[in-house]
């Protein structure tokens, strides 16, 4: 079909691009080039700097192994499993885009902590799960849904017949799943594998609060320390380009690895009642009490928190709403602008390297990107709140991409040729066609960016200003300074207005699949 | 002369040429266009409804439409899938066109109610594509291309994806459809015994070429 819309989409896309390459690529380019590559040896070698480069990726690789240990199973359940079931795991998967780590580091804390839920039980000398306990802890339970979401999805998707010409040639059901079903979704789970060691290693947060002392001291934390303690910029590049170089390369690997579905769905290998029963029940308990309880606890501790302290959250309260709704705003605008000049047109190569182009920010973190900015534009940063507006939609945009995409690849080229036939106009066919199925991504892609907005810790961290002091940067500040009442409380907060969130992306997701053509 | 004409038409898509010399249906007639996969006939229905670039003539009645856009040619199209608006209920599916041509809307409910009835669905105007039947689905694409009274329609082997019963139902509605509306339709398919029931007249289709049997 001719395109109605001419130019249009490619203006679309060229301001989407333009924002990207001012607040992403160029400052990033400017780090590289600032960065005296001797120093950066130095810096590699310095005993200190060496152990902390060292530990950064040891944790992500140890986080990454234990995920796929506790996700692999949930992946398999999730192509075993019922519609409701794969609802719930579903709705688990959102979990590392919307759960604010701070608030998993609390839950953590409150329940595995020297003072949490569990410490009656271990006796005195128990000094709860700080350092490297508590930092692989918490990125299992934030990280492991990932491999539910990308392996579990392609295993659901693969169809049955190589596993029925296996087994009917006398291999045995526990072989045939790793050397047939596993197989077919070995891309999805490299992408899962390389996806999780990307946010392990830029995890900030979670190391920062559960690290527990410079023993345990990622690159995040050593470039927050050397910008915001130290005023050491040298070190901050040194560090920022180490990271950012192992982290692109790290995503670059990751690439578009989709595996192919086959026909006939997926093959049952828990084919007895009983079987399902015990795994399902056995995983949920699982989810249950590392996951869920750690929240529902936070959640009621917090109640008393809530109602103590109220009166005090209502500042940090409409900051974090205010700059929720400024990020969802700018990157659902511009990513809605990327999927509209996205949309056909281009070839396999170009189409890939332009979703590449917006989701390699993903690979860095806010704190790196605020550290290129201050070297690009020292002396044009001036309101912190748009700044940090910014530099979260430069992320967020990476996450509403996607369903953005999907909408406008769920209308039908038939569909927009029939309303065109029947007499429609571009904008006839934009308002009447294109819009009422967009209305749901749209939202989804809101939703997505507000959560994003409200769990994200380094840019309010690093301004550190009063216009950007959100419920997160309170929860940090309550947490170091052991105000746990008012941590709790503002936790429960956060938490609830993130579930709310959660929900309605999840009922949005549900809504959008019910409209294929 | 009424009816759907098309004169030295000539589409090109890439390597691939297609080309139909002279090809008329008359008001009120069905005309087959016949070919194996691949021989471009989907092509030609795209062109003519102006979807693909071309030149050479389409008439349909005494307008001359090639140089206008889809929206303006007045022809409609039925698919192999039925590809209605998954947002919209049926009611709306089939009134679409009428809101596009700014017929109110009690009109539109009453009228789409009508072919509701008229095509056998009556009682389901509210319900979703996603809740009906294949067969339901392309008797609402049959009755939403029909229901704006364009001269025209191309179909689109709109038959081939479903099941005997189905189809030899859908066959007759059809034929007393293009009767009570005198449209001239074009119906592109690959099944011989389809086209004998339905088409006054089939042309053959191969390596793009159009001639008459």
């Amino acid at each position: 079909m001719k395109n109605p819309f001419g130019m249009l989409p490619l203006a679309c896309l060229s301001i989407a691009v333009l924002f990207l390459l001012f607040a992403f690529y160029y400052p990033l380019a400017v780090l590289f080039q600032q960065a005296s590559w001797p120093g950066v040896l130095d810096l590699v070698r310095d005993p200190y700097y060496a152990k902390v480069i060292r530990f950064t990726y040891l944790q992500a690789a140890y986080s990454t192994l234990l995920c796929a240990i506790v996700g692999i199973p949930g992946a398999f359940l999730y192509a075993e499993a019922g519609e409701r079931y794969r609802r719930f795991l579903s709705a688990l998967g959102l979990f590392p885009f919307a759960l604010p780590p701070v608030l998993l580091a609390l839950g953590v804390l409150s329940v595995w902590g020297k003072r949490g839920l569990v410490a009656p039980f271990f006796g005195e000398g128990y000094s709860g799960v700080y350092g490297w306990t508590g930092i692989l802890m918490a990125h299992v339970i934030y990280n492991f849904p990932i491999f539910i979401r990308l392996l579990g999805v392609s295993l659901a998707q693969q169809g049955s017949l190589e596993e029925k010409t296996a087994l009917s040639l006398g291999l045995g059901r526990w072989r045939c799943f790793w050397a047939v079903t596993f197989r077919k979704s070995w891309r999805a789970f490299l992408s899962s594998c390389l996806l999780v060691f990307v946010l392990c290693s830029s995890s900030f947060l979670i190391v920062l609060l559960l690290g527990g002392g410079p023993k345990f001291t990622s690159i995040e934390v050593a470039i927050y320390q050397a910008i915001r303690q130290d005023f050491d910029l040298a070190t901050a590049v040194g560090l920022g380009v180490t990271q950012a170089g192992v982290l692109v390369g790290t995503l670059w690997l990751l690439g578009n690895r989709t595996d192919l579905g086959g026909e006939g769905g997926s093959f049952r290998y828990l084919e007895s009642p009983w079987a399902r029963r015990f795994a399902f029940t056995g995983y949920s308990a699982l989810i249950v009490f590392f996951v869920l309880l750690p929240l529902g606890y936070l959640l009621a501790r917090g109640f008393t928190g809530l109602a103590t302290h109220w009166r005090s959250f209502l500042a940090p309260l409409s900051v974090s709403v205010k700059l929720a709704l400024g990020c969802a705003t700018l990157s659902t605008s511009l990513g809605l602008c990327a999927a509209f000049g996205m949309r056909g047109g281009y070839s396999r190569a170009l189409g890939s390297i332009a979703a590449s182009y917006f989701f390699l920010p993903l690979a860095l973190s806010s704190i790196l990107v605020l550290l290129a900015w201050r070297l690009s534009y020292p002396s044009s940063l001036g309101s912190p709140f748009l700044c940090v507006v910014i530099a979260q939609s430069v992320f967020a945009l990476a996450l509403n991409i996607r369903p953005l995409r999907e909408g406008f690849a769920r209308i039908h080229p038939e569909a927009e040729k029939v309303a065109s036939s029947l007499g429609a106009g571009k904008w006839g066919l934009f308002f009447w066609v294109q819009a009422p199925l967009l209305r749901g991504p749209l939202f989804l892609a809101m939703v997505l960016g507000a959560s994003f907005s409200l769990g994200e810790a380094g840019s309010v961290l690093i301004f550190a200003d009063a216009s950007t002091k959100n419920l997160t940067a309170t929860l940090y500040d309550a947490m170091s300074r052991y105000r746990f009442d008012e941590a709790f409380g503002l936790g429960s907060m956060l938490l609830s207005l993130v579930v709310l969130l959660s929900l309605l992306a999840s009922a949005l997701e549900e809504r959008g699949s019910q409209w294929k053509v | 002369m009424e009816g759907l004409r098309i004169r030295g038409f000539r589409v090109r898509r890439g390597s691939f040429v297609v080309e139909v010399d002279d090809l008329f249906i008359p008001k009120g007639s069905v005309g087959g266009l016949k070919g194996r996969s691949g021989s471009g006939k989907s092509t030609v229905l795209e062109a003519v409804a102006g979807f693909l670039p071309s030149q050479g003539e389409v008439w349909v009645g005494e307008t001359r439409v090639d140089n206008l856009r889809p929206e303006k040619r007045c022809i409609g199209l039925v698919f192999q899938k039925p590809s209605l608006f998954p947002h919209l209920n049926l009611e709306d599916n089939i009134a679409f066109g009428l809101r596009v041509k700014g017929v109110g809307k009690i009109e539109r409910r009453k009228l789409a109610e009508k072919w509701l009835e008229r095509t056998g669905l009556s009682g389901l105007s509210k319900r979703m594509p996603r809740e009906i039947s294949e067969g339901q689905a392309q008797r609402v694409a049959l009755a939403r291309a029909l229901i704006v009274q364009f001269p025209v329609v191309l179909l689109d082997e709109p038959f081939s994806a479903l099941d005997e019963e189905t189809k030899s139902s859908l066959y007759s509605l059809f034929l007393e459809l293009v009767a009570e509306t005198k449209v001239s339709a074009l119906l592109v398919s690959h099944d011989p015994s389809e086209l004998e029931f339905l088409c006054s007249k089939v042309w053959f289709q191969e390596n793009g070429r159009v001639t008459s049997l």
